[in-house]
């Protein structure tokens, strides 16, 4: 009887030790992905909320021109975000007045095939994941205080797993046409949390330094 | 009787025939080919035209009546537009218009009910509220967030009423009209499709351990107008007897 209690009390000791093991390395793979942004030419983050379902966006493009973030929610829960840009169209059509037509232009998202889609949600994944709009220097300042999102999608089944965070950055880009420019948002770089975090938006503070705040659900109470 | 009648006839029209050449019994042919083919193509033509005349207001045809037509948002002057007490549950709605698609003429709207958020657990709606992007769901069960998306070759114009999607509803009810040209060339005209969508109420449903909401809008009525339109907005101007706003400066067609 005392052996079966001693082998117990032995087992106790080893699952605690090998607890606090993995602890440790979750928490040195965690500190692992503080700044992680940084060390990807993303640097001095700042956090833009968007509060309502229209949120003007001032400086948005180089030329100091703002945009509007469409924020809302989409049937199965998920936030989902349109942004447009007040744009002059018709180069080629000019208007007596010698003015050009101003459309209100939703930007689109290109994915590293070229594909675009017109809205940008996390990946469906059946977890809460997180969509962050921020303010960043990229490429070691050279392209300073541009706007940008990140995609934060956690690697995993249930919500109350730990999992690793996927993150992609997309960057505002213009390229040029005939008749002016195109403007899109494409990936810069990705990149995955060395630990694992129980939300996607644990994950995104620590990474890029700034506070987001906790994840909403579209549809999920208190 | 019978027999008696017919026998002389056929024996006067083979001696007939006989004597004649045989271009001329080709002409006699082919005046039949053209009575038995052509005569029934001049009728149909013209009851199409009758049709096309019947355009206008076609829609009360197809069990859309008793409409009122919501202004859309103008871009960019006037981006969102809100319309209050619009779905059948009473909540407002915003219409948020933008441009996309990396094309001109291209409108594009999102129609956002601002409704109570849930409780996950109950069900229950709280004090708070979301806005949710209402869903337009085709025929096939696949639904899309925007609308007035141009598709390759094709050009939409977009109208949202309140009306009666069938006769025996006495309130009138949320409806979208979507009406698609295709675009064989932008100053011809070409065969236009309506469709007419309803506002399915919410619908909660559990998905994953939470409640979700589903509002959607989904076709009751599909048709092809009968004439031919240089522009997707003419067609549901006519169709809905209504004004509506143009997305594409073309000449109409004669």
């Amino acid at each position: 009887m005392s052996r079966t209690h001693g082998w117990s009390g032995e087992r106790i000791v080893q699952g605690l030790v090998a607890a606090m093991s993995l602890n440790f390395l979750s928490a040195v793979a965690q500190d692992e992905d503080a700044n992680s942004a940084a060390k990807r030419r993303i640097a001095h983050s700042s956090f833009i909320p968007l509060p309502g379902l229209v949120n003007e966006i001032p400086r948005f493009a180089k030329d100091g021109s703002g945009a509007r973030i469409v924020n809302v929610c989409s049937a199965d829960g998920r936030h989902l975000y349109v942004v447009t840009q007040l744009e002059e169209i018709g180069n080629f059509i000019e208007e007596p007045s010698g003015k050009h037509p101003i459309e209100q232009r939703i930007i689109p998202i290109r994915d590293n095939a070229g594909v675009e889609t017109d809205t940008i949600t996390a990946l469906d994944s059946g977890v809460v994941q997180k969509v962050a709009f921020l303010r960043a220097n990229l490429d070691h300042g050279n392209d300073a205080d541009q706007v940008i999102f990140v995609t934060a999608n956690r690697v995993v089944a249930k919500m109350t797993e730990l999992a690793p965070v996927d993150f992609v950055v997309y960057r505002y880009q213009s390229e040029p046409i005939i008749d002016g420019e195109l403007i899109f948002f494409a990936p810069f770089v990705s990149w995955q949390s060395s630990g694992n975090y129980g939300s996607a938006s644990d994950a995104l503070e620590k990474a890029f330094g700034v506070k987001i705040g906790p994840e909403e659900n579209c549809t999920g109470g208190p | 009787m019978t027999n008696q009648v017919s026998k002389p006839a056929i024996k006067w029209a083979y001696e007939r025939a006989s004597e004649q050449p045989a271009h001329a019994m080709a002409v006699r042919m082919m005046r039949w080919v053209l009575i038995v083919l052509v005569l029934p193509a001049l009728l149909a033509s013209c009851a199409s035209s009758r049709e096309a005349v019947d355009d206008y207001g076609s829609a009360a045809l197809h069990g859309i009546g008793a409409l009122t037509l919501i202004d859309l948002p103008s871009i960019p002057e006037k981006p969102v537009i809100a319309v209050p007490h619009f779905t059948k549950e009473g909540y407002d709605v915003s219409i948020v218009a933008g441009s996309g698609g990396g094309l001109l003429f291209s409108a594009t709207y999102l129609i956002v009910e601002a409704a109570p958020r849930l409780d996950f657990r109950t069900g229950k709606p709280l004090e708070a509220t979301d806005n949710y992007v209402i869903p337009i769901a085709d025929s096939t069960g696949k639904s899309s967030n925007m609308i007035g998306n141009m598709e390759e070759g094709r050009l939409q114009s977009v109208a949202l009423f309140r009306g009666h999607a069938n006769p025996s509803s006495q309130n009138e009810e949320p409806l979208l009209a979507i009406a698609t040209r295709t675009l064989d060339d932008r100053n011809k005209p070409s065969p236009v499709r309506i469709v007419v969508y309803e506002l399915r109420p919410r619908l909660r449903y559990w998905q994953r351990g939470r409640t979700n909401i589903l509002s959607t809008f989904v076709p009751v009525a599909e048709w092809q107008a009968a004439r031919q339109y240089c522009d997707a907005s003419d067609a549901l101007r006519r169709v809905f007897a209504l004004s509506v706003n143009r997305t594409h400066d073309c000449e109409l067609s004669k």
